[in-house]
């Protein structure tokens, strides 16, 4: 285990997310498919979200990415309130939040190292995101090559993405979730459409990189063993609701009605 | 461009009155009647050979060969053979389309009916069936919607066409532009473009029905009858036209003609090349401009209707419009092949961006990227490859386009071949039909391998 | 299932309409006239009183057809799609060598026509010898005025369209040809002179700027003819009616025409014409 670094641990000792009475409704639900949420999770806390399919674990992670509105209830991250914010300020505040999805969610026409620095998008002004697709300067490359190595594809900088393997896609993924050095990464399935080895590989990687650089996570997944042996909570979403938690490390494997 | 605006102002005001609208009438039933006409005749030649196809029968690949060479005769170079062999007026546009139409049609069915599911076919002969019954009761039934929903494709096409042969004899609503064109009447020109948008849009709308209600594609048949008996060449003539076609063979260019050749092929080359790079330029824009996901609908909403105009007057008509108004040459011709094809690849390049997969965009648009950012960074990257595809798609196009506007005074192959028939030089003539051929099946054949090769294809649109 | 849906009502009118088309169309007299604005406004309304003067005069429908091209008139009347057609002194020439044209009438002024040489007074062109170097506009390149006499006057005064020209265009007709020139798109162009005329009379180019710097020595132009297996009572009946024609009476007609009176044309005017077509291998 990484130890985390003194930061880390000071921010962990406040809440970075707390979530009260959260309902969220998407687009075309009759009635909210998520209510009464509450949770606190801390700087460097890696938190597993788990569940049967449908009862609203990507909901959830959505409403907290700032792609879904929620109905009721507030979140606060970082001390400031992401329900109440519109335009600038909410994609300032979406710039603090990454997101690892299943699959699908790279650029695939784009180069590797594109894909990897839109990660600096949020903070970049729109001349320099338009001047970056045609001249990257070599200070922006060594940036996306040092993230490329914390996922080990250093050597893949200027490959196209499409020509990527499902478990090097997913690496690009973190890597770009790097660059854009959250306070919150959230990770909707990333192994489910992977094999166990790199599944394994994957989540060791998001876990560790997440204690090292400070980072809260929370990640949906659906493999149970997988959340009680990497993660330090584990929580169940059952009929709209948070259910189940407890602290996992060095404790035996929680039970869990699935 | 300080001459642009006396140039449109001689547009102006379109002839409206009554007795002008009243006068159009006949030229836009007989219009009408030339596709519908047409059509029932290419269905009824296609129908038979298509189930031949699809049936396996012998000698239907040489067949099938010989349709695709026909298919490479573009329409209005089978309309001016028509016209000189069987007399000015409908009854040649007629026959032209029928003949071009029935071979593009022919060999689409036999494409389709080709495709069907074997399994249930050979349990159906295992039955004892014959090979009528075989058709009737297997292979119509497994491919009805296929075969449905690309006739009414097809006849949405011949509409246009039936416009377009008319500009050089084919009787119609194109005669009728000739004629206002050439005395320089501009604001009928005007109220002909009306009338010629309005009909294709009425007939847009039809062909969308008929996509959905496919059957009713049959209650055209009678119409088509009536066409036909309205329109139908004068058989008598057919040993007049025998020998005028015999005065045609053995083709034959003069060493001039040849020496010619290949700058009036460049010529036609340039214009596809530089009317379709023009499209392209353009529709990037408006595409951008009217797609759902990227632009205002305050915006959105009368760029596309512009695009509809731009799109619905065929290349041959927009050929004769800017050859009235600009003189005749190369650039007129590659005006017109822009304007129309800006027209469709704007509207195909705005359903690529608003058809480009949402999870990517989301991802970036998490990041906290600006909209202007999220759509140079994925909706754009992402909508490219289908943008490539299409422009390939209306280059070939072009390339076969641009031998038919010579025909109407742009240069290239087709005006030498304008040239000839004019002056009756009509063994030249059939020189540049045969070149003209040769090279337009080459780039069928050429695109088709390309298209198998990237497994790219393209629903018709 | 026809009976209710207005789709059905639709195909069933236009069914119709199409059917009085053909009952209307029984064995009509086909006139072709070229769209050329050689004599003729050529719009259908414009030429509903010429339509109806003929079918008045000969008793029988007669339908005005527009064949978009000489090559296509000659053919007409070849195949029988036209039964009488209005040619240029050229096209007749090679109607009447490829089937049998028969000339019938032509305004009195086609005898002697004369086809004009034209510029921008801003070329600084003033005879056929300064053409040297510059762009020229044919007209179609069937037409007599447009491109035949205009091309033998260059000729005779030593002037080679291949050699000494910077270029040339056909335009496809004498109104195009004057636009092309009053625009600036050629330096100097050829054309029919009554077409000129009634162009700047009715203000379409610019009359005080143009300059005509050469006017070709006469000769036979345009005329009507039948085709040879037309009955001649139906031949005879046409002619007449053109024949009747006077100003005064029939202005609404003789508008359409662009012309007075009517005599009737023989096949030996266009001597010279073919002479001249024989040698310039447009024949």
């Amino acid at each position: 285990m990484i130890e985390p670094r003194g930061d880390a641990v000071r921010a962990a000792s406040r809440s970075l997310l707390t979530l009260r009475d959260l309902a969220v409704a998407p687009l075309g639900a009759a009635k909210p498919v998520l209510r009464d949420i509450a949770l606190d999770v801390g700087a460097g806390e890696c938190l597993a979200l788990v569940g049967a399919s449908g009862t609203g674990k990507t909901t959830l992670l959505r409403t907290l990415g700032g792609q879904i509105a929620a109905v009721a209830g507030t979140i606060e991250l970082d001390g400031e309130w992401l329900t109440a914010l519109r335009g600038k300020a909410l994609r300032r505040l979406r710039s603090r939040v990454g997101f690892v999805a299943q699959k699908h969610d790279l650029v695939e026409p784009l180069r590797v190292h594109q894909n990897v620095m839109a990660g600096a998008l949020g903070r970049w002004s729109t001349l320099r995101a338009l001047r970056y697709l045609c001249r990257p300067t070599s200070a922006e490359l060594a940036e996306a090559r040092s993230a490329l190595e914390a996922v080990g594809l250093a050597h893949k900088l200027r490959a196209p993405t499409a020509a990527l393997s499902g478990g090097e896609q997913q690496r690009v993924a973190i890597a770009r979730a790097l660059v854009q050095a959250p306070r919150l990464l959230l990770a909707d399935e990333p192994v489910a459409s992977l094999d166990p080895v790199t599944a394994r590989a994957i989540l060791e990687l998001l876990t560790s990189l997440a204690k090292r650089r400070g980072m809260a996570l929370i990640c949906s997944l659906h493999q149970p063993e997988l959340a009680t042996r990497y993660f330090d909570r584990v929580l169940e979403v059952r009929e709209g609701t948070l259910t189940g938690s407890a602290a996992v490390h060095a404790a035996q494997p929680l039970r869990l009605t699935a | 461009m300080d001459s642009l605006w006396p140039l449109l102002s001689a547009f102006f005001p379109p002839v409206l009155t009554p007795s002008y609208l009243r006068a159009l009438l006949p030229p836009v039933v007989e219009t009408l009647g030339l596709a519908a006409g047409s059509m029932f005749l290419a269905f009824l030649i296609s129908l038979p050979l298509g189930i031949a196809a699809g049936l396996r029968l012998p000698g239907t690949r040489p067949l099938l060969a010989v349709l695709s060479a026909v298919r490479a005769i573009p329409d209005l170079t089978v309309a001016i053979l028509c016209v000189i062999l069987f007399g000015v007026g409908p009854g040649a546009g007629l026959l032209a389309l029928a003949i071009y139409y029935g071979a593009v049609v022919a060999k689409m069915f036999a494409d389709i009916l080709r495709t069907a599911p074997r399994p249930p076919l050979e349990a159906l002969a295992a039955t004892g069936a014959r090979r009528l019954q075989l058709a009737l009761f297997g292979l119509l039934p497994l491919k009805r919607a296929d075969l449905l929903t690309y006739g009414a494709y097809e006849f949405e096409s011949a509409l246009r066409a039936s416009i377009v042969v008319g500009a050089v004899g084919g009787g119609g609503l194109g005669s009728e532009l000739v004629g206002s064109l050439a005395a320089l009447d501009f604001p009928r020109v005007t109220t002909q473009l009306i009338v010629l948008v309005t009909v294709v849009a009425v007939l847009d709308q039809l062909a969308v029905w008929l996509r959905r209600h496919p059957r009713w594609l049959l209650a055209l048949a009678p119409l088509g009858l009536a066409a036909l008996a309205a329109y139908a060449p004068r058989l008598l003539a057919f040993d007049h036209a025998l020998h005028v076609f015999g005065e045609m063979f053995p083709p034959r260019l003069t060493e001039r003609d040849w020496a010619a050749l290949l700058p009036r092929l460049w010529e036609t080359a340039w214009m596809a090349l530089a009317g379709t790079g023009g499209a392209v330029l353009a529709a990037a824009l408006f595409g951008a401009l009217t797609a759902r996901n990227l632009a205002p609908p305050w915006l959105a909403w009368p760029l596309r209707r512009l695009m509809e105009v731009l799109r619905s007057i065929p290349e041959v008509v927009w050929g004769l419009i800017l050859i009235a108004v600009a003189g005749v040459g190369p650039t007129a011709g590659a005006a017109a092949l822009g304007l129309h094809s800006a027209g469709c690849l704007a509207r195909l390049f705005a359903e690529s961006l608003e058809n480009a997969p949402r999870a990517p965009q989301l991802a970036i648009a998490g990041t906290g990227a600006s909209a202007v950012v999220v759509t140079a960074w994925a909706t754009v990257p992402l909508a490219l490859g289908p943008v490539a595809v299409h422009s390939l798609f209306r280059l070939e196009w072009n390339l076969r386009m641009a031998t038919v506007m010579g025909l109407i005074g742009a240069g290239g192959i087709g005006q030498a071949l304008y040239d000839a028939q004019q002056l009756f030089f009509y063994r030249q003539m059939m020189a540049y039909i045969l070149i003209t051929w040769v090279l337009v099946a080459l780039v069928d054949n050429a695109s088709e391998a390309l298209r198998r090769r990237y497994k790219l294809n393209q629903i018709p649109a | 299932m026809f009976n209710s849906s207005p789709a059905a009502r639709a195909v069933a009118a236009l069914c119709f309409l199409l059917t009085i088309e053909n009952a209307a169309a029984a064995e009509p007299l086909r006139v072709g006239m070229i769209p050329d604005a050689g004599a003729t406004q050529v719009s259908v309304e414009q030429k509903a009183p010429l339509q109806k003067y003929l079918e008045q005069q000969m008793g029988m429908p007669v339908k005005l057809v527009i064949p978009t091209s000489y090559n296509a008139t000659v053919e007409g009347l070849g195949n029988g799609s036209l039964d009488i057609a209005y040619f240029g002194g050229l096209t007749y020439v090679k109607a009447h060598e490829r089937y049998g044209a028969v000339p019938l009438v032509q305004r009195d002024v086609d005898q002697q026509f004369q086809a004009l040489f034209i510029t921008r007074k801003a070329t600084g062109i003033k005879s056929l010898a300064d053409l040297k170097g510059k762009t020229f506009c044919f007209g179609d390149i069937n037409s007599t005025s447009g491109h035949l006499f205009p091309y033998l006057a260059m000729k005779q005064a030593g002037i080679s369209v291949d050699a000494d020209l910077k270029s040339t265009r056909y335009t496809g007709s004498h109104a195009a040809t004057a636009q092309a020139v009053a625009a600036g798109v050629c330096d100097a162009g050829s054309l029919d002179e009554t077409v000129f005329k009634s162009m700047v009379a009715d203000g379409k180019i610019p009359g005080e700027s143009m300059r005509v710097f050469f006017t070709t020595p006469p000769f036979a132009d345009y005329v009507w003819a039948a085709r040879k297996d037309l009955s001649p009572a139906l031949q005879e009946k046409f002619s007449a009616a053109l024949l009747r024609l006077q100003p005064g009476r029939d202005d609404a007609i003789l508008e359409i025409l662009r012309g007075e009176h009517y005599v009737k044309a023989d096949d030996a005017e266009y001597d010279d014409v073919r002479k001249v077509g024989k040698e310039l291998g447009l024949l």
